[in-house]
């Protein structure tokens, strides 16, 4: 059994721009629950396309995964890592990930496929096509856990392009920075602000992160519901 | 680590957190003013790109992290896609 679904959205920024940021997507407020990144290859061929692989780690530990921890025997809650095959081709100007979880592999499979590339409509425009295909193995109710992870596949999506938007407006204030930089004054202010900003920032992220959480817990919450009833 | 204002994930391995954020900086701004304005050919984070794979590959060994049967089912599904160059031609034989 495999479910399978896609979607499309369309940033009203350019490719180059979008890209950037979904370079960069980690951390952002919408992503509370990614603990950390790592490239662990990066390439670039003849063609001057970049070839990078990254593990994400991430901890999904809420009502919804204890109660799936509880139902399988599995525990979903500690640091799970994922694995992202990514390539940027600046010339086609298509950017297009493949991720994959690497924990729990032998019993379930969550892949996504991403896809920016200018919007054919608009060019100033950038397009995603997202898909996810799910696949259980060796447990029972698969095809209800299989539309139950696809659903929170699709809700963390829309959270992280909710992101990409974020670390995109994070870009463009560095890059008004520096463009307007007087060089001395910028690092005394940046030494100033460091701690203040960090500790906003961390603040700001740990607020979200728990409505994140909130939200997430009642929307599984009705959905778990809906489905035991009928 | 804040970039002018924003901070980088941290790595799997936290001996290699200061040199991925060391790496990151480099590359965001490699990509920004050299990659993505045509120029694909320079590598100036290459050094320090080579300190934090080898730590972070020491700290994945550590972890007992091994991606070889990951890697295999991804390319193998990639395989799977492929059609066949002819498919007419073996009906037809």
């Amino acid at each position: 059994m495999v479910w399978i679904s896609s979607d499309k959205h369309v940033f009203s920024h350019s490719w180059e721009k979008v890209v950037e940021a979904a370079l960069r997507k980690y951390p952002n407020p919408e992503s509370p629950n990614v603990i950390g990144t790592d490239i662990i290859d990066r390439q670039i061929d003849k063609d001057g396309k970049l070839y990078s692989k990254r593990i994400i780690s991430s901890i999904w530990s809420n009502a919804y995964t204890d109660f799936i921890s509880k139902l399988i025997g599995l525990d979903v809650t500690k640091i799970v890592h994922a694995v992202e095959f990514s390539v940027v081709d600046p010339k086609q100007k298509v950017y297009q990930l493949t991720s994959q979880n690497y924990n729990f592999m032998d019993y379930i499979v969550v892949s996504e496929k991403l896809t920016y590339t200018p919007d054919k409509i608009d060019p100033s425009s950038t397009l995603l096509k997202q898909e996810w295909h799910v696949t259980c193995k060796n447990l029972s109710f698969t095809s209800y856990l299989e539309n139950a992870m696809g659903t929170t596949m699709k809700t963390a999506a829309i959270r992280g392009r909710q992101g990409i938007e974020f670390v995109i407006a994070q870009v463009k204030e560095e890059v008004e920075k520096i463009a307007s930089l007087d060089a001395v004054k910028e690092m005394q202010t940046i030494a100033t602000n460091t701690l203040q900003e960090f500790s906003n920032i961390h603040q700001n992220m740990e607020d979200i992160g728990k409505n994140w959480e909130e939200n997430l817990h009642e929307e599984l919450n009705n959905f778990i519901k809906k489905n035991v009833q009928q | 680590m804040l970039h002018f204002g924003w901070i980088s994930m941290n790595s799997l391995g936290a001996e290699c957190t200061p040199l991925k954020w060391e790496y990151d900086k480099c590359f965001n701004h490699w990509f920004r003013e050299n990659y993505l304005k045509g120029d694909t050919k320079s590598d100036p984070c290459a050094e320090i790109f080579q300190k934090y794979q080898t730590c972070v590959k020491n700290a994945m060994k550590d972890q007992g992290m091994d991606l070889t049967e990951l890697e295999a089912s991804i390319l193998g599904t990639d395989k799977e896609k492929q059609t066949p160059a002819n498919p007419k031609v073996s009906k037809d034989e």
